[in-house]
C-alpha cells in the first residue's frame, strides 16, 4: 500500500501513468515494464550518445541502464520515473566511458555523426540550416575530443539542465569539481575550435 | 668597452602591442573568465572577471567565445526533444529470457523463470511442429486404417496368389486337392497362374491358405493396434502443438504490442 502511495498522489498524468507502469513492473509484469522501455528508450539514447560518442557503445550502455533499471525496481523510492531512469542511464553512460578509457583502441566514429544536430526547423531558411549544421557538426567533432568527464558535465549541465549539486551528486565529486570541469571543458572546446569559431561568432 | 656598457644599460624596448597584450593576458585567469560567461554573477570572482573582460582583449574573446559555444550546445536540444526527433537505432525492450536472467530471487527460481520464459519464446515454432506432426500422424494413421478395412479382403486374396505363385511346378500339382477341400479357389487360379508363368520360381516352403489367413488376420489385427496407436499419438502431439502455439501467439501478441509514446 505504502508502495503505491507516489501513484495516487501524483497529479501529472505522464508521471501517474509512469508510476502505474512502474508498480506492475515491479510485480513481476514484464510488458509493464517494456512499455516503460518504449516511453522512454530515445530519450535516454539521446542522452546517452551525447556522453559515449560511440553509437554502438552507447546502445549497449542504454541496453545496460535498462537491465539495471529492471534489476533495481524494487530500489525505486518515488518521484519521477523519468529522472530515476535518466540517473541509471547517465551512470551506464560513465561505465561506457571508463570501459573506453581502459580499451582506447578504436577511435570514435565521426562520420554521419548528427548527435550535436538540433532537430530540424522547417521554417528556417537554407543559409540558416546549412550554417547551423556546420557548427553542430564542429561542436561533435570538438565535444568528442574532450574529456570524459568535462563532457559528462557540460552535457548535464548545460543540454539537461542539472544543476551544479545534481551532477555533483550523480558523478560522485564535489561541486566545485563540477564547475571546474564545466568551466575547463568550455575553454577545451574553444581551443579546439579556434580555427572555426568564426562559425561561432557571426 | 663604452659600446658594451651602452648596450647592457639600454632597456630592451618591445614594440609590438600584440606581443604586449599577449604577455600581459598571460597572466590573466582564463578559468574565472570562462567562470563568468558562464554563471555570470553566479560566478566566485565577478568583480575581477568583469575587470579582466573590460581591459583585456583576449579575455573580452574569450568571455564571448565561450558564451556562444554554451548557447550553441543548448540549442542542440534536450534529449528528450531529440529523443523525439532521432528514434533511438534499436529496441530496448527486455526479452522474457533477459528478464528471467535479471530476475532477483535464488538460483532456482531463476532457473525456473528461466524454462518459463523458454517455453513462452518457443512455444511458437515448437507448437507449429508438434501440431504439423500430430496432423500428419492422424493422416497416415487414417489411411492405414482405411486400408485394412476396405482392402483387407482383396489385400488377402492377392497375398494368397502371391503365396501359390511362389509355390514350385511339382507342388502345384497337389495343390488342387487341397485347395478344393479348404474350398479356396483362389488358391486353385493361384497354382494355375504359377504353372503358367512362374516355372523359374523358386521357393522353400509354402504357407497352406488357412494358415495363412491367420497369418494375416493377426497382422491385421497388429496393423489396428499400430494405427491405434498412432492415432492417439498424433492427436496427442496435436493438442499439445495446438495449445503451445495458442501461448505463444498470446506471448507474442503481447511483445509486439507497443504502447503509445507520451
Amino acid at each position: 500500500m505504502e508502495d503505491l502511495l507516489p501513484t495516487t498522489v501524483s497529479e501529472d498524468p505522464v508521471q501517474r501513468r509512469d508510476l502505474i507502469l512502474l508498480e506492475r513492473a515491479r510485480e513481476g509484469d514484464l510488458n509493464a515494464f517494456n512499455d516503460l522501455v518504449v516511453v522512454y528508450q530515445d530519450m535516454l539514447f539521446a542522452l546517452v550518445v551525447r556522453m559515449v560518442p560511440d553509437r554502438d557503445q552507447a546502445s549497449d550502455a542504454v541496453q545496460e541502464a535498462f537491465f539495471s533499471a529492471f534489476r533495481n525496481l524494487a530500489g525505486f523510492r518515488g518521484g519521477s520515473v523519468k529522472s530515476w531512469l535518466s540517473r541509471i542511464a547517465i551512470n551506464a553512460a560513465m561505465d561506457a566511458q571508463r570501459l573506453k578509457k581502459r580499451r582506447p583502441a578504436d577511435p570514435y566514429p565521426e562520420l554521419e555523426d548528427d548527435t550535436w544536430q538540433p532537430p530540424a526547423d522547417a521554417s528556417a531558411d537554407p543559409v540558416t540550416t546549412s550554417l547551423t549544421t556546420e557548427r553542430h557538426r564542429a561542436l561533435s567533432a570538438a565535444l568528442a575530443d574532450i574529456t570524459n568527464d568535462q563532457r559528462t558535465a557540460i552535457v548535464l549541465y548545460d543540454v539537461e539542465g542539472y544543476d551544479y549539486a545534481e551532477i555533483a551528486e550523480i558523478t560522485g565529486v564535489s561541486i566545485g569539481t563540477v564547475k571546474s570541469r564545466i568551466h575547463r571543458g568550455r575553454l577545451a572546446l574553444r581551443a579546439l575550435l579556434s580555427d572555426r569559431m568564426d562559425l561561432f561568432r557571426g | 668597452m663604452a659600446d658594451r656598457t651602452d648596450r647592457t644599460e639600454r632597456p630592451e624596448q618591445v614594440d609590438d602591442p600584440a606581443l604586449i597584450a599577449a604577455a600581459r593576458h598571460a597572466l590573466h585567469d582564463e578559468e574565472l573568465v570562462a567562470a563568468f560567461a558562464v554563471d555570470g554573477d553566479a560566478a566566485d570572482d565577478p568583480a575581477r572577471a568583469r575587470a579582466l573582460i573590460e581591459r583585456c582583449q583576449t579575455c573580452r574573446e574569450i568571455y564571448a567565445d565561450v558564451v556562444s559555444i554554451g548557447s550553441t550546445i543548448r540549442a542542440s536540444g534536450t534529449s528528450e526533444a531529440v529523443g523525439l526527433a532521432r528514434p533511438a537505432p534499436r529496441d530496448f525492450r527486455l526479452t522474457p529470457l533477459q528478464a528471467a536472467r535479471l530476475q532477483p530471487g535464488n538460483a532456482l527460481q531463476r532457473a525456473v523463470a528461466r524454462l518459463r520464459a523458454g517455453a513462452a519464446m518457443f512455444g511458437r515454432p515448437v507448437g507449429a511442429a508438434l501440431a504439423t506432426l500430430g496432423l500428419v500422424g492422424l493422416l497416415v494413421g487414417s489411411m492405414g486404417l482405411g486400408q485394412l478395412a476396405t482392402g483387407g479382403a482383396p489385400q488377402r486374396e492377392s497375398a494368397t496368389i502371391a503365396g501359390a505363385a511362389t509355390a514350385g511346378p511339382g507342388e502345384a500339382s497337389t495343390e488342387p486337392v487341397r485347395g478344393s477341400t479348404s474350398g479356396d479357389f483362389g488358391a486353385q487360379a493361384g497354382a494355375s497362374q504359377a504353372t503358367d508363368g512362374a516355372s523359374s520360381l523358386q521357393s522353400p516352403t509354402v504357407e497352406s491358405p488357412k494358415d495363412q489367413g491367420s497369418a494375416l488376420s493377426s497382422g491385421t489385427a497388429t496393423g489396428i493396434g499400430v494405427s491405434q496407436l498412432l492415432f492417439a499419438g498424433s492427436i496427442l502431439l496435436l493438442v499439445a502443438g495446438l495449445a503451445l502455439l495458442l501461448a505463444g501467439q498470446r506471448h507474442a501478441r503481447a511483445w509486439q504490442r507497443a504502447p503509445e509514446r507520451p
